[in-house]
């Protein structure tokens, strides 16, 4: 039922499903991580807007009278457009993504009256949270570029309408995009986007890298926040979520190591890099101990424990696979091995009290 | 079929296909417990839970909070690659596994060990840990200024009732729980017709069944009878200056599960849907309601809902305000706009209204976990669950008249409950917000 | 009286700033009211059918450029798209869509105006508005709010025919 192959060499993943609805996502690989610092964020708020055949208002309108949902979402990878609708609209919204993709206007009156107030309220909501700015410190010293980019588009830097175009062009090509199809028929998905002529050009791909025994301090006030964070490669994914999985993962709710002491773990996962994350956020002195206790706990962590959380891991990937952003890497007990020793640190709050890297 | 728009060829080059849904499988223990199964074979994760008939409606003011707590110290843990979560609700309460595919039969036999030794779980349970834990999580949702004020909305709206009561119990009731509580609970609920075994995902319907009727030991007994409950037009204003926005809910009495006007109401309250003044589309978006209120800036956010229990419900909007002094003006044009539904709306709007729906209907059943939900409640609350192509049909055939219908009689002039908290300072009157639930003329 | 002023009007559909202007007539205020034209948009509509036609262009092309020149709000510092009414939601949105420097200008010339009313003055000949320089800056944001308008307005009252 699934297959994967590429027509005008675009990658498109198809599945059949049973039931009237249908899903069309074009995940584009531009992300945060590409461009100047906010680009890609201003670029996810231009889509679903006036373009060269309809303009924005039209295209809502008509979607809303067919029912359908669209979204434009923005991670560190990718740009993200999703629309879900009633099985037999599927021309409608495959052309409409069409449209998003080659014909997008980018008026400069789109970008200061309606992208760029939601972009900077995205950012001031998200850094409310010191979690928020947490995670965005560890990026920053784990990766520097790229994926060290911040996620959000901050408004100190100024861009027009034409800088975004460009951007566009740079990224919304054949070889930058891929097409998930849910519920949907294979031969009638294909040849509705065989109407689809994006430009070819070779988007280089820059080796990530990454940095280990970095420490970032941020004071800010609220809830304070500190975390250990390890720059990881893609090959080591079933390492972390079996290690994620013994000493307790946020997706994994129940009680664990270190739900007992005051902290969670996460395991962030790229196309090229990942991120492992143990953190605590709360009262200051409280997050300090549980930072400190959370640190030995990692590093005392035996392999017995590991092996008895191989199946625990694989619900862990299941949990966090996707439709469009599939995993696929097996979880066995040969990967039932790691020990962190060198990593990454960022405190948040109140700094005077939250410990240095050094005192962990 | 769509007159208005110009370039009709792009909207009308529909493709008309059919296709079967997926189809629920019922099967009926010895011992009354119903089991139900939807195969999914594209799912990564398998969910399997139990959901029986308890919730906050069937306690009282000193039992508040035991369904929650009962339910979640047996929904908890994760052993061998099965996690157990827990659903609390007002009528029911659920115990969910995840797991994946391959290890489904493993999690259908804890499921089905908790089921048959419930009593003994929570005597050998933490029990003092998990209270703190419950009155933590009710405090959480105190401080969610938008959940708060819907938990008080049902409060004030069926006041007097046990529907009323708080999900997750007060921080006083859930202090004084006792074990023997929880065993009385289980006793009187967790019996046979009261108990809904359901589960989604890359499953065998036939091994699932075997492995809960040789595994599940759960005494025969009925349904307990749901307590009443009846709404009573109130207000409860929680003035809090300290935050940074008014946050306001009201409602009217919405449908019950197994009202005849179930889709009428969930199409009626997407014909306002919902708002968000950052979003990309809030200038576009279609309901008329967001065009009067955008431009002069009279919301952050607003959604409408259509709540419902077993017998009644919940219809209305929640807003939250930052612009605190017109206030009133986007309360005034809501409720302007709600007494249109009775008198002026169009077949456009209720026409896509209608197509959201159904859109929002499979959007929500979006993962195994909350299809097992969806199916535990539905057949706990309402005996059945209608089948999607079912539920399909039944909002295709609603017309503008069948809603105005029911605009009339369950909106216009009818008694309203109010909700909120945060700078309510020119939040006007109960009278007031009542005397516009109907025109003098129009 | 049919009076007619000549204006540069940039074809607004493609893309702008790389457009030739072209020279088009444009019915005063005037025809404006008699004939209860409501938009920009029909104004410019008419002005098009005017040049599109050589015997009628040739008799309303100078007509305009005479009037224009004699009107004499040249004189007072101001082109011809900074006299037109903007206490309207479209004429608004317009104005607010303007790039900097030219929302600048605008300004400018409507505070000198404002001075040389004050000071009951012309401006020297040398600085009036030259004929070339009174282009139409605001026209093309009229006529995208107009669109706009127009669609909404359309949007906001579709019909649905149901099977």
């Amino acid at each position: 039922m699934l297959s994967r192959s590429a027509i005008r060499s675009y990658s498109v993943t198809v599945r059949d499903a049973p039931g009237n609805l249908s899903s069309v996502s074009v995940v584009i690989n531009g992300g945060s991580k590409a461009g100047k610092s906010g680009q890609a964020h201003l670029l996810s708020k231009f889509n679903f807007l006036n373009n060269e055949l309809k303009s924005g208002l039209r295209f809502t309108r008509e979607s809303e009278l067919l029912g359908g949902i669209v979204s434009s979402k923005l991670t560190r990878d990718s740009i993200i457009l999703n629309t879900q609708f009633l099985r037999e609209d599927l021309p409608y919204f495959v052309e409409s993504l069409n449209n998003v993709l080659t014909k997008t206007s980018f008026r400069p009156h789109e970008l200061s009256e309606i992208v760029l107030p939601s972009a900077l309220n995205d950012f001031t909501q998200a850094s409310k949270s010191n979690a928020f700015k947490g995670e965005e410190a560890l990026h920053k010293i784990s990766f520097k570029k790229g994926y060290g980019n911040s996620l959000y588009y901050d408004g100190s830097k100024s861009f027009s309408s034409e800088d975004i175009k460009e951007f566009s062009k740079t990224v919304y090509t054949s070889n930058n995009v891929e097409f998930f199809a849910s519920g949907v028929i294979e031969e009638d998905f294909k040849s509705f986007l065989s109407d689809l002529s994006l430009p070819t050009t070779s988007v280089e791909s820059v080796p990530v890298k990454s940095y280990i025994g970095k420490e970032s301090r941020i004071q800010s006030s609220g809830p304070s926040y500190a975390a250990i964070g390890l720059p990881i490669k893609p090959a080591d994914f079933a390492k972390f979520d079996i290690l994620s999985a013994t000493i307790g993962s946020s997706l994994l709710p129940s009680s664990s190591p270190l739900s007992k002491i005051g902290a969670i773990s996460r395991v962030l996962k790229y196309k090229d890099a990942g991120l492992f994350i143990v953190e605590s956020s709360g009262d200051a002195a409280q997050v300090s101990e549980s930072i400190k206790k959370a640190k030995s706990l990692i590093s005392s962590v035996s392999s017995s424990d590991l092996k008895s959380s191989v199946k625990s891991a694989n619900l862990l990937q299941a949990l966090q696979s996707s439709f469009e952003s599939p995993l696929s890497y097996s979880i066995d007990e040969s990967s039932a091995n790691v020990k962190v020793t060198d990593f990454n640190y960022v405190a948040v709050g109140d700094i005077d009290v939250l410990p240095f890297a050094d005192d962990l | 079929m769509i007159r208005g728009i110009k370039n009709i060829k792009a909207l009308s080059n529909k493709r008309f296909i059919s296709t079967a849904n997926t189809t629920t499988k019922y099967a009926s223990l010895s011992n009354g417990v119903t089991i139900a199964t939807e195969s999914n074979p594209h799912a990564k994760v398998s969910s399997i839970g139990l959901f029986y008939g308890a919730g906050s409606r069937s306690e009282h003011a000193y039992s508040n909070g035991i369904s929650a707590l009962t339910t979640n110290i047996l929904g908890s843990g994760l052993e061998n690659g099965v996690l157990l979560t827990s659903e609390n609700g007002k009528e029911t309460n659920g115990i969910i596994a995840q797991t994946t595919n391959d290890n489904i039969i493993e999690a259908s036999k804890i499921i089905a060990k908790i089921g048959s030794n419930a009593s003994e779980i929570i005597k050998g349970s933490e029990f003092e840990l998990f209270k703190k834990q419950l009155i933590g999580q009710g405090e959480q949702l105190e401080s969610v200024p938008q959940k708060m004020i819907l938990e008080h909305l049902s409060a004030s709206a069926f006041q007097g009732y046990s529907l009323g009561l708080p999900t997750l119990g007060t921080s006083s009731s859930v202090k004084d729980l006792q074990v023997d509580d929880a065993e009385r609970l289980l006793e009187k609920h967790l019996v046979g017709s009261n108990v809904v075994i359901s589960a989604s995902g890359n499953i065998n319907h036939d091994e699932l069944v075997e492995t809960i009727e040789s595994s599940l030991n759960i005494p025969q007994g009925h349904k307990p009878i749901t307590k009443p409950a009846s709404f009573l037009g109130s207000e409860v204003r929680m003035r809090d200056d300290t935050l940074p926005k008014a946050f306001v809910s009201i409602g009217v009495e919405g449908e019950g599960f197994t009202s005849p006007a179930y889709y009428v109401a969930k199409v009626a309250a997407n014909v306002f849907g919902s708002f968000d003044s950052k979003a990309t589309n809030a200038t576009l978006t279609s309901s008329k309601l967001s065009s009067m209120v955008h431009e002069y800036h009279l919301v952050d956010k607003f959604q409408h809902f259509s709540t419902s229990y077993s017998d009644n419900g919940l219809w209305g909007f929640s807003c939250e305000v930052s612009n605190v002094q017109l206030l009133d003006d986007f309360i005034h044009w809501t409720l302007k706009e709600w007494n249109r539904l009775s008198v002026s709306i169009t077949d456009a709007e209720i026409e896509r209204a209608k197509q959201q729906t159904k859109v929002q209907l499979l959007a929500e059943l979006n993962s195994t976990k909350s299809v097992v939900s969806d199916i535990g409640n539905k057949v706990l609350l309402s005996g059945y669950r209608n089948s999607i192509t079912e539920a399909l049909s039944k909002i295709d055939s609603i017309q503008t008249k069948d809603v105005k219908a029911w605009a009339k009689v369950a909106l216009w002039d009818k008694d309203i409950v109010i909700s909120s908290t945060g700078q309510t300072e020119a939040l006007m009157d109960y009278s007031k917000w009542r005397n516009q639930m109907a025109m003098l003329r129009w | 009286m049919l009076a007619l002023a000549s204006m540069n009007f940039p074809n607004w559909k493609s893309t702008r700033g790389q457009l030739e202007p072209k020279e088009f007539a444009f019915f005063t205020i005037e025809i404006f009211k008699s004939t209860n034209m409501q938009s920009v948009t029909s104004i410019v509509k008419v002005s098009n059918f005017i040049l599109s036609r050589p015997t009628l262009a040739k008799v309303f092309v100078p007509a305009a450029k005479a009037f224009a020149k004699y009107a004499g709000y040249r004189e007072m510092g101001l082109k011809f798209n900074d006299l037109l009414l903007e206490e309207t939601p479209v004429m608004q949105k317009a104005i607010s869509r303007l790039p900097a420097d030219l929302s600048y200008s605008r300004v400018y010339r409507l505070i000198t105006a404002h001075q040389l009313s004050l000071s009951n003055d012309l401006l020297p000949p040398n600085k009036a508005v030259k004929a070339e320089e009174d282009d139409d800056y605001l026209i093309p944001y009229i006529l995208e709010a107009e669109k706009e308008a127009f669609e909404k307005a359309e949007l906001d009252n579709i019909e649905v025919k149901t099977k």
